[in-house]
């Protein structure tokens, strides 16, 4: 393997291929021609559309998560894994094409990015304490269904947050159906990622 | 089979090369490589025909464009020109005919210099079936008809006033770039970025206990520039790139009238602020180096800065409050600066094989280094709810950044 990348090497080592030396595809095997068809004349992985299924040969987990209802269009063939990740190496984790998460998404989501009055927290660390990138059950993307995402880290201490049960939704014994139904906490904080309104500051505005 | 051998054949000419000296006077200028032909002229494909959307609905057309029932055209292509001395071109279509179209040429000469240019349009149907009784919908205004307040959902005159209304918006994307190679290892990529979001969301609104759901505006802009220098040798490869990123909204806020009965005096109207303009620069470089063949020294070192200077929302638009409210200064001066370095040294086998996990040097974290929240007139977000994060974060990562 060692050999055969090096002849690849020779000439394109330069660039995006500067992290490939120990990166995590060179630390599994992987050698160039296992990704790329160098006797076509359009390599697959070179194309947007079919790119995914090259990486998606060894990454089947991902194949399935993009099969969910909340995702990316990487199945409807709009969007290529190389759109966010670096499939040569990079210094990131998850080898992302931009030094830090949320710049990654930010590259797409501008409106995500501030800086605003009154930050929330968690948008401004890191995108994927509240969503997976690659697909979800949930709307949005989101990791675990509202009240309980925000929960996590919203303890009643400061909001009366209670862990609605089933006979909290419509119909159900417990009342309280409002912090469920519809977009449950953000029905009334909806400027989750963050307010620029002077009357923002519960993200409320 | 045919691949490796000819590969195989390749890596024999090496070894014959190297052994017959480090000079390696060898004339290659006979060598052919007769397993992949070069083509040349013009090729092309196109595929067209029609197609046909059995029901309409939202879902579906997410991402595709079938949203609506009936016919549509199906029309995917490609050609290709390979010309003399490495010139090359080509265009790409696919999904021509419908809302999820994509478009990309590029054009250029092997090895020297090339071109791109790339067009698409992502079409986003966020709800199916959605009504609601608000007017001006996709406006920054949003009215009720007559009936309105009432007291709780069930006295709302909704038979009456819910108009269907189907919530998404149309992404489009403008992609241009070049790629310039140069003398003795240097190299350049410039990249122009334009996206448009235009059309609605779903969005929500609160009077103290009472919520509403209506439909925002979205007229967004984005439009980057990223320029990449990068210089490599056998030993040394680096990059300097300059990135900037400019987010424009159309609408600052969006105005809505409460559908139930004022808990507060004069609360018939609430204001929501929504994404304000901003902008984002960043210098990164990154260099990788061989200190030996089986050592390597690698990094990065990103330096960004996030600004806005959007104008101040009234503080209320309750006409009671209005008054007993100071005023604001007109702007709000919002910067943000990050600084993020990483660096790594890897260790490889001294016969050549790949390097390992438990061969690695003890690797440095990713270390992040971060200035932020140099926001007026306050600084709200070291709130409770960031060192909340921050003791979650530290409990589940042992190193990262973001």
């Amino acid at each position: 393997m060692q050999e055969r990348n090096q002849t690849c090497l020779g000439c394109h080592q330069a660039r995006a291929r500067i992290g490939w030396h120990a990166s995590t595809h060179e630390r599994s095997g992987v050698a160039c021609a296992d990704c790329h068809r160098i006797h076509q004349d359009r390599d697959p992985v070179l194309v947007k559309s079919s790119e995914p299924d090259v990486c998606f040969s060894c990454h089947r987990q991902k194949r399935a998560d993009f099969q969910k209802p909340s995702t990316h269009p990487v199945r409807f063939g709009l969007m290529g894994c190389s759109d966010c990740h670096s499939p040569h190496g990079s210094t990131t984790t998850a080898m992302l094409n931009k030094p830090t998460l949320n710049q990654t998404c930010f590259s797409c989501h501008g409106d995500k990015r501030g800086p605003l009055l009154w930050e929330h927290a968690p948008v401004a660390e890191d995108c994927s304490l509240c969503h997976t990138a690659h697909g979800s059950l949930r709307n949005a993307l989101l990791t675990k269904t509202p009240p309980l995402l925000c929960q996590q880290c919203h303890a009643p201490a400061d909001h009366p947050s209670v862990a609605r049960t089933s006979q909290s939704l419509p119909g159900g014994s417990a009342g309280g159906s409002v912090f469920l139904v519809a977009g449950g906490c953000t029905s009334c904080h909806s400027r989750v990622h963050g307010s620029n309104h002077p009357a923002g500051a519960k993200l409320l505005r | 089979m045919k691949i490796f051998s000819s590969l195989h054949l390749l890596a024999a000419l090496g070894v014959l090369g190297a052994a017959t000296g480090a000079s390696a006077q060898v004339d290659t200028s006979q060598w052919k490589c007769t397993s992949c032909p070069y083509p040349k002229g013009t090729t092309g494909s196109v595929d067209a025909g029609l197609g046909h959307v059995s029901d309409s609905s939202q879902k579906f057309g997410d991402y595709t464009g079938l949203d609506k029932n009936g016919a549509f055209l199906v029309l995917d292509g490609n050609v290709s020109r390979r010309g003399d001395d490495g010139y090359f071109a080509d265009l790409w279509g696919a999904d021509l005919g419908l809302d999820s179209r994509r478009l990309y040429g590029q054009a250029g000469r092997e090895g020297l210099y090339s071109v791109n240019v790339g067009y698409a349009e992502i079409p986003r149907h966020l709800t199916e079936g959605a009504r609601t009784p608000f007017l001006g919908s996709g406006g920054s205004v949003l009215t009720l008809p007559p009936g309105f307040p009432a007291a709780d959902t069930s006295s709302m005159p909704l038979a009456t006033t819910l108009q269907p209304i189907d919530t998404g918006f149309k992404y489009k994307r403008v992609d241009l770039g070049g790629t310039f190679i140069g003398e003795q290892g240097w190299s350049a990529n410039l990249s122009l970025r334009h996206d448009e979001r235009d059309g609605t969301r779903p969005v929500s609104g609160s009077f103290f206990s009472t919520a509403s759901q209506f439909v925002a505006p979205v007229n967004e802009k984005t439009d980057g520039a990223e320029l990449t220098v990068a210089y490599a040798t056998k030993q040394l490869q680096a990059t300097v790139s300059y990135l900037f990123s400019s987010f424009r909204n159309d609408d600052t806020g969006l105005t809505w009238s409460n559908p139930f009965f004022p808990v507060v005096p004069g609360a018939t109207t609430g204001q929501l602020g929504l994404a304000p303009d901003n902008q984002f620069q960043q210098l990164r470089g990154t260099a990788g180096y061989d200190i030996s063949p089986t050592i390597r020294v690698s990094g990065e070192v990103a330096y960004g800065r996030m600004t806005q200077n959007d104008g101040f929302l009234a503080p209320t638009v309750n006409t009671i409050l209005a008054p007993t409210v100071p005023p604001l200064p007109g702007q709000l001066p919002g910067r943000k600066d990050r600084h993020v370095h990483r660096e790594r040294q890897d260790d490889r086998d001294a016969d050549g094989g790949p390097a390992r996990d438990g061969q690695l040097r003890p690797r440095q974290p990713a270390r992040t280094r971060r200035r932020c929240a140099a926001i007026r007139p306050s600084r709200p977000t070291c709130s409770s709810a960031r060192r909340r994060a921050a003791t979650r974060r530290s409990a589940s990562r042992s190193t990262g950044s973001s």
